[in-house]
Formats: C-alpha cells, structure tokens, sequence
C-alpha cells in the first residue's frame, strides 16, 4: 500500500487562513499547533508561527486541500463552519472537517479516509502579533526559498531537473540554465573536452544538454571527425569505435597505445611482438615503444585474466608457489639477469 | 634480473574480455588479478579496488625501509651529520658505498635509502636515530621503534626484525598493511618528496661525492610515477609500492613477490586508471 503523505495535509492546515485576499504588506502572526491521529496513534507537531492575511479563517477558502480536491457541502453558521471534501489524484482521500473562529485565533479539525486509513488532524491557531504578509506568508517564503534555490543551483548542470523538464520547480531559471549549460559544452567538439566533460559529470551532462535542446550524438559526430583528424585515437576506440578499424594502420604507437592494443589486434601482435615480448623493462628505457608497450601489459595481463578465469582464487602457497605464467620454456638469462640475480640473492635492492 | 617476457597476447580473447571487476564503492576489495603476485592491493583515490591475499604475513625485503625513513623523518634533526658504523658499513646487498666513519647528514641517508634502496645508508640511518634512544644497542632500539610505529599505524600483520628488510622469519608484512604504511609515508613531505627522485647525489663531510639512481624503474618511464619503493630478497621475491598520480586521480599498488613486478605493476596501475572511468557509452570489451 502507497504510504500515506501527512504533509499535504499538514502544509494546509498551516495555510489554511492564508488564502484568500491579501492584505498589502500586513498580516497576522498566528502559533500553529497541529496534531493528528491515526492507526490509535497521536503524533502532535511541533508549533511553527505562520504569517497570514487578514481574513476571516472561517471561511471556504480556509479549507485545507489542493488543487485536486473539490469541496462540497460547506456550511456555515456563527463563528462555526462544516464541510466534505473529496480529493483526487496522487492524495486521494475524502474527509469532513469543521472549523471555527476562536477570540484570539482559530481551530478546525479534519477526518479524512486516505487509503483506507483513517485519519483525525486537528489544528489550532493563536494569534500572537502582526506581521507582513507580501514577505512572511508561507507562499512568500516558499517564492523566496525557491527562488533562491534555483539561483544557486543554475550553474549546477547536474540540477538540469530543476530547471527543465516537467517537474522543473525553475522553469523561469530555464533560459539561464540552458545559456549555461550552452556554455559548458561549446567546447565539446573538442575530444579532450568531450571526454572531461564525460567524466566529470556523465550522463547526467548529456540529459543538460538535451533537455536544452542540444544533441549529445550531434557534439559526439563532431568529436570524433576531430579527434579522427588530429590522431587522437584513443578518443576514436573509446567513443566511436566504428571508426576505429580504419586507422590501425596510421595509429602511432606510442600516442596511441591503448587504442592499437583494445581496436588493432593483428597490428598491436605484431608491434608486441617486435618491441615487448622478451624484454626486460628496465631495458625499455630508451625505446620509442615505451608507451604501447604500457598499454600492451594491461591487455596482457587481462588476457591472461580470463584465459584462468577470472577471480579464481590464487594460490594459497605464498612466495614459492606464486604460479607460473609461461607455458614457455624459460630462456637462458642474459648476464646482466644473472648478476642482478646474484645481487637479488645478496639481498636489498 | 630474469628476463621479464610478455606471453603471446591472445588478442582475439582480448577483444571480448570484459573489464576486470572492481569492487563498489561500498564494498571490499576483489581479487580480480589473482596470479600477478602472492599478495597484492590495489587503491584508487585511496579506495582499495583489488586485493589478494591482502593479509597474508609475508617477507617484505626492502619496503621495510618505508618504514625506517617514516621513523628517521619523525626522529628530526635530518641535517646532523652522523658517523658510519663498521655495522653500516659492512651491510651486504645494494649499497651506496659508505666507508666506516664517514660522516653523513642523515638526509642524505635517508635519500639513499629510499632511492637507491641502499642498506649501508639504511643502516646507518636507523643506527643514527637508535643512538639517541639506547646508544648501546641503537639498531635494536630502532627496530623497537619501528615495531611500535606499526603498531601505532594499526599495521597488525607487520613486525620487524631488522631496519633494511633482510630476510628474517620474524620480518613480515602484509599487503594491506603496506597500503596503509605507504599512506603515511606519503603523507609526510620530506618522504613523499625523496620516493619521487630519479638519482641523487650525496656529499660526505670529508668530500666524497656519491650518486646513484632509483631502483624505481617506473620513474623514468611510467607517466606519473611519484614512487615509491622496490624490495627484493631471495624469500620476498620482487615487491613494489608504486604511486602513479594522472589527471587529479591517484592509483596506489602493493605487490609482494611478484615475479613480473614491472610489466604487471605497469598492468594493474594502467587498468585501474581505466576501469573506474570507463565511458559509459565505450564498448565493453
């Protein structure tokens, strides 16, 4: 069962007098205390002042609902008011109240049928002072609060919620958002860019940019034609690998390491098998390789991964029995292996 | 060194690998690469990713000397200039060259220590700050120091024997306990200053200039190397802490006695720059 939301009904009970006209810049300071009952439990809230507008709070207007409910059989005689309401929508529910003038304040209580349950909310206002409505009404300080709100997350591409879309609680901010979220990726053709951008905020940048009226796979088409014309290939492999087959050939090795390992296998074997394999790698300090051959030992050492199977659980032997790795007969060590090996055995290093 | 051979890469299984897994947010570590070493760990961002046999007690050859220099640090007075012991000077294994005598500012000592690794410098620096806690047994007393500094780090499955990581049964550590040590080494700026030189170049009081260079391969050609420490003796096996810093983000990897410490530290360090920031919309591969 849908659990059953108070705060509608509480907010109203706080707002109860508070609509109707307004009167310019004044008000009364009422001490709201609410309680309400269900389930044969209690739950008093804790009193909270509210600005409202010089109206009488016994009134049709002071009923606590939304936009969704439709008040009917409302009553009034004296200082005292009786109505039903029927409520639709998310906050189905229907309910009597009554309500009445008191000397100093007001009071009304409400029982209401919310998804079977039956709910008992009472409230009571006493008047405590004045007060200036335009600014202090719940509404106003909502507007406020709101307001600010949204100023300071309009530089926020991940709050896009707020300021686009349906549910945007800023539509009015929406134009500046957009500006800013326009801002943000008019760099995004760049493949650097794209990719930071990618990184940093992830989808969520690219739901900005839409929602804005942009096109991710529009900026994307662009990144790539730039990176595929300024040799940024790893860009190519990792977003647009379609594109990927047709630069093996002209990829450099050493800028584009991963992307020769990850998109070019039979150009990557080869180039491992000429500069990496059976190299030591203090002995690659000077070579051009260096870096694809960076790349290729996290390939290999992946490869070699899965070819065991994944997380099968290592040896529980330590040192000596750390596997081996090379179904290769070992090759003859070189001197200088067998001196450090000697040294090894002294110890240190 | 043995010749450190890359197999025949299966490409073909390459191309429809999925990314090793690595462990949520919230999560412990995986053992995602279980035959790169005896033990090993893994951090991004000082989120610990990877690990196997995180916690196995194992020897620890000269990474001990991570903990030797957190000491020296904490100990101060790096500019004093201190005698070589005929203990010092009579170390065995890699050695800077110190002659019994020579009088040495600890700094420099403790520069060759962590970048040449070397274990007359090493053993000359845990002798100079001993001297200050029991001058009749000062090796003895920093060994003591450094047990209770891993204590005081909470490093359960570490305990030492000797300053410079010689091989002795009761000299042993753990994965994770490595991780954590090399945190606070890296913590302090004199140490995560020194782990990051290439060579360095020491002057002894009566002249002798000295050099010597890192035992770090992965300085000279890994980008963003910062350190930090190799170690290698017949019952560790190679062990490597490194540091590799790109783009804003930090990637930590322990292994002990890992026989390709080099193309497979280089593996782990460039898949974990990887796996965490995988484009969404990049094909699993």
């Amino acid at each position: 069962m849908k659990p059953f939301l108070p705060r509608g009904v509480l907010a109203v009970a706080l707002c109860c007098v508070a609509v109707g006209v307004a009167a310019a810049d004044s008000g009364d300071r009422y001490r709201v205390t609410t309680k309400m009952q269900m389930a044969g439990m209690s739950m008093p809230g804790k009193p909270v002042e509210v600005c409202t507008a010089h109206a009488n709070p016994v009134s049709e207007q002071a009923i606590p609902k939304d936009k969704d409910c439709d008040v009917q059989n409302f009553r009034i005689e004296g200082g005292k008011a009786s109505y039903h309401v029927v409520c639709t929508g998310k906050n189905a529910m229907t309910g009597d109240g009554e309500m009445e003038t008191l000397p100093d304040g007001y009071r009304g209580s409400m029982k209401a049928q919310v998804q079977g349950q039956q709910i008992t909310m009472s409230y009571e206002g006493k008047r405590i002072g004045g007060c200036d409505y335009a600014t202090e009404s719940p509404e106003a300080m909502g507007k406020a609060m709101t307001a600010q709100a949204c100023a300071a997350q309009v530089n926020s591409i991940v709050s896009h919620s707020m300021f686009v879309g349906p549910k945007a609680v800023c539509a009015s901010y929406k134009t500046k958002f957009c500006a800013n979220v326009d801002r943000t990726f008019a760099q995004a053709e760049d493949p650097a860019h794209f990719a930071e951008s990618d990184r940093t905020y992830g989808g969520t940048a690219w739901a900005a940019v839409e929602a804005c009226g942009g096109s991710r796979a529009a900026i994307l088409a662009k990144a790539c034609g730039r990176a595929e014309s300024n040799g940024s290939f790893d860009f190519v492999g990792d977003y647009c690998p379609d594109l990927a087959p047709k630069h093996c050939a002209d990829a450099d090795p050493n800028r584009n390491g991963r992307f020769l390992v990850q998109h070019c296998a039979d150009r990557a074997r080869t180039l491992a098998a000429q500069q990496c394999e059976g190299r030591g790698y203090t002995a690659m300090q000077s070579s051009p390789y260096r870096a694809f051959c960076h790349s290729y030992a996290a390939e290999r050492l992946r490869a070699r991964n899965t070819q065991a199977g994944g997380n099968a659980p290592a040896s529980p032997d330590a040192p000596a029995a750390v596997p081996a790795k090379n179904d290769e007969a070992p090759k003859k060590p070189s001197f200088g292996d067998r001196l450090k090996g000697l040294k090894d055995r002294l110890g240190g290093g | 060194m043995k010749p450190c051979r890359l197999l025949a890469l299966p490409f073909a299984l390459a191309s429809v690998v999925a990314g090793a897994r690595v462990a949520p947010a919230d999560a412990g570590p995986v053992d995602a690469w279980p035959d790169v070493a005896a033990a090993y760990w893994v951090e991004i961002d000082g989120r610990p990713v990877w690990a196997g046999h995180a916690d196995d007690r194992l020897p620890m050859a000269s990474l001990a000397k991570l903990m030797t220099a957190l000491i020296a640090v904490e100990a101060g007075d790096l500019d004093r200039w201190t005698d070589v012991s005929t203990g010092a000077a009579t170390e065995t294994g890699t050695r800077l060259g110190l002659r019994r005598g020579e009088r040495v500012e600890r700094r420099d000592l403790l520069l060759a220590t962590l970048v040449r690794s070397a274990n007359d410098a090493c053993r000359a620096l845990a002798d100079a700050v001993g001297t200050t806690i029991d001058p009749h047994a000062p090796t003895a007393a920093f060994v003591a120091r450094m047990n209770a500094r891993a204590a005081a780090l909470g490093l359960a499955d570490t305990h030492y024997a000797n300053p410079c990581g010689h091989d002795d049964p009761m000299q042993y550590t753990s994965a994770r306990d490595l991780a954590a040590l090399s945190h606070a080494v890296l913590a302090d700026p004199t140490l995560a200053e020194a782990v990051q030189r290439r060579e360095i170049r020491v002057q002894t009081a009566a002249g002798r200039t000295l050099t010597a260079r890192s035992t770090n391969a992965l300085l000279d050609g890994l980008p963003g190397a910062r350190g930090l420490k190799t170690g290698t003796t017949p019952a560790a096996g190679r062990c490597l802490v490194a540091v590799v810093d790109r783009d804003g983000r930090r990637v930590l990897a322990v292994l002990l006695h890992a026989p390709e410490r080099w193309w497979d530290g280089i593996g782990l360090i460039e898949l974990a720059f990887e796996a965490p920031d995988m484009p969404a919309t990049s094909p699993a591969r």
